[in-house]
């Protein structure tokens, strides 16, 4: 382990630079048989103390070490003090470094989970004060639809930014083979339009059923001049990709894979990704949909990229329908 | 404890029932989630569908509150606009509160499966719980400070029981590895 450790252990006999195992030698009567942990043994009839680190590494040389999986990335690394792919400690062997591991683990669910319902709260608070600024007109142009929306959006940046300070980063998704993420890379944009198609085919049938032209309160863009355009493509397209698959896909996700396991983990992600939209309520059994949709993507590439780029996507392809809506109205 | 466990130390028994008694204390607190969740499913249910029932009959009255709201009577309305309106809040009432139901029949379910997948359940119990919460607060803002100190104490008992659920499952997993 260290130069201290090896200067006490020229106590004991060479064994070839080999690992001490007491189990090997149980018939070695005139040496001292070396117990861990400071305890004392019988060598030749006399008490000796010997005073030996917990455990003693084995010399690359003779036995070099054994892959093992690490519990955080679950891929085969060199046994160690640290996963040679993600870093994270390998100290699962220790019943106790274990049950550690996993109560930092519980802990993420939970501080996940405490974001969570700040993002809750907040777009709750938001949705209040404009319905309550709606009815008055002079407030409405102050507080309208658009500014609720970039104060919305402002706001869930700043809670998600600040929120990875206390979250610990989540495992690492295992990277699947090479085949699964080229052919969900072909499959993107078929799997994009897919989505796309549910989502207007069930607007549309809210729409059939409920006989309002509008579902709910969304773009309300009277001069689309190119700044407002940039505006609402940077706020309702880039944005949310970005910041609500970070949240959801990759914080979200990954500490719930480590609670549940990789299905029940993108089914609750999703959950929670639909009911955070909780300002368009008659949305939130599609937009589960669509995140089961982003999540799986997730979990089949391993990456964060194609979700972001699929979600921009998807709302880029919302923006551009209402705008159409709003040019005919 | 009024016997100590049979062993050569006593020790290895003694931690393998103090880890018992542990998963123990988790499973109740695992009942207890479960118990939550009928009481929370059977209440919305029933509160939802009283609700429903009484919908139409208020429907008049919340599209005339919302013409005085813009300073309009019923009689200055065209007919016809005024029968699409009624029946569009009328359909949007019975979706919301259709899909209230819905959510207290799935918290049956996960009161049902809690058991088998503790975290899963758990976990989605309290999300489906505090999202409604917000939901409903933003359709009347009213309902957000309505039993608040019950519904704060629910928040925290299932907060517990995914911590325990966390708890348990880990222990479960260490046991069978």
């Amino acid at each position: 382990m260290n130069s201290e450790g090896a200067g006490e252990r020229g106590d004991a006999p060479d064994t070839a630079g080999g690992p001490p195992d007491d189990a090997s030698h149980p018939a070695a009567p005139a040496e001292p048989s070396l117990d861990p942990g400071g305890e004392t043994a019988s060598a030749n009839g006399a008490q000796v103390s010997v005073e030996l680190p917990a455990t003693v590494e084995a010399p690359a040389a003779i036995a070099p070490p054994a892959p093992v999986e690490c519990w955080r990335c679950r891929r085969a690394t060199r046994a160690g003090l640290l996963c040679e792919w993600c870093g994270a400690a390998l100290l699962g062997a220790a019943p106790g470094a274990a049950r550690s591991v996993g109560r930092a683990e519980d802990r993420g669910v939970m501080r996940v989970l405490a974001s969570y319902a700040v993002l809750l709260a907040i777009s709750a608070a938001v949705g209040l004060i404009a319905s309550a600024t709606e009815s008055t007109e002079d407030v409405q142009s102050l507080f309208d639809v658009n500014r609720a929306t970039l104060i919305l959006e402002g706001l869930w940046l700043f809670v998600i930014l600040v929120s990875t300070r206390f979250i610990p980063r989540p495992a690492a998704v295992p990277r699947p083979a090479a085949a699964l993420r080229t052919a969900t890379w072909l499959a993107a944009l078929p799997l994009l339009a897919l989505l796309l198609a549910a989502n207007v085919g069930y607007h549309t049938l809210l729409r059939t059923y409920l006989q309002a032209e509008w579902i709910e309160d969304g773009l309300r863009i009277e001069t689309p001049t190119p700044v407002v355009l940039l505006v609402a493509f940077l706020t309702i397209c880039v944005e949310p990709g970005v910041v609500e698959e970070w949240f959801f896909r990759f914080v979200a996700l990954g500490h719930l894979r480590g609670a549940m396991g990789t299905g029940g983990a993108v089914l609750v992600s999703s959950i929670m990704f639909g009911l955070a939209h909780i300002y368009s309520p008659l949305s939130i059994p599609i937009l589960t949909v669509v995140g089961l949709g982003f999540g799986l993507v997730r979990v089949a590439t391993g990456s964060l990229l194609l979700p972001m780029l699929l979600h921009t996507l998807h709302n880029a392809a919302v923006l551009w329908m209402e705008l159409r809506k709003c040019a005919e109205n | 404890m009024s016997t100590l466990p049979q062993g050569a130390s006593g020790l290895p028994s003694l931690g393998g029932e103090l880890s018992s008694l542990a998963q123990e204390a988790r499973k109740k607190q695992l009942r207890v989630a479960s118990g939550i969740f009928i009481a929370v499913g059977i209440l919305t249910i029933l509160a939802n569908a009283v609700l429903l029932a009484m919908f139409d009959s208020q429907v008049d009255t919340l599209l005339s509150a919302e013409l005085a709201k813009q300073g309009l009577r019923l009689e200055d309305t065209d007919p016809g606009a005024h029968e699409k309106a009624r029946a569009t809040v009328a359909r949007t009432g019975y979706l919301i509160f259709g899909g209230a139901i819905a959510i207290g029949v799935v918290y049956l379910v996960l009161a049902a499966l809690v058991s088998r997948k503790p975290v899963v359940m758990t976990v989605t119990g309290l999300v489906l719980y505090i999202a409604s919460m917000a939901i409903f607060g933003l359709l009347d803002p009213t309902t957000l400070l309505r039993g608040l100190i019950i519904k704060l104490l629910i928040i925290l008992v299932m907060a517990k029981a995914v911590s325990a659920a966390l708890a348990y499952e880990r222990a479960g997993k260490s046991v069978t590895a």
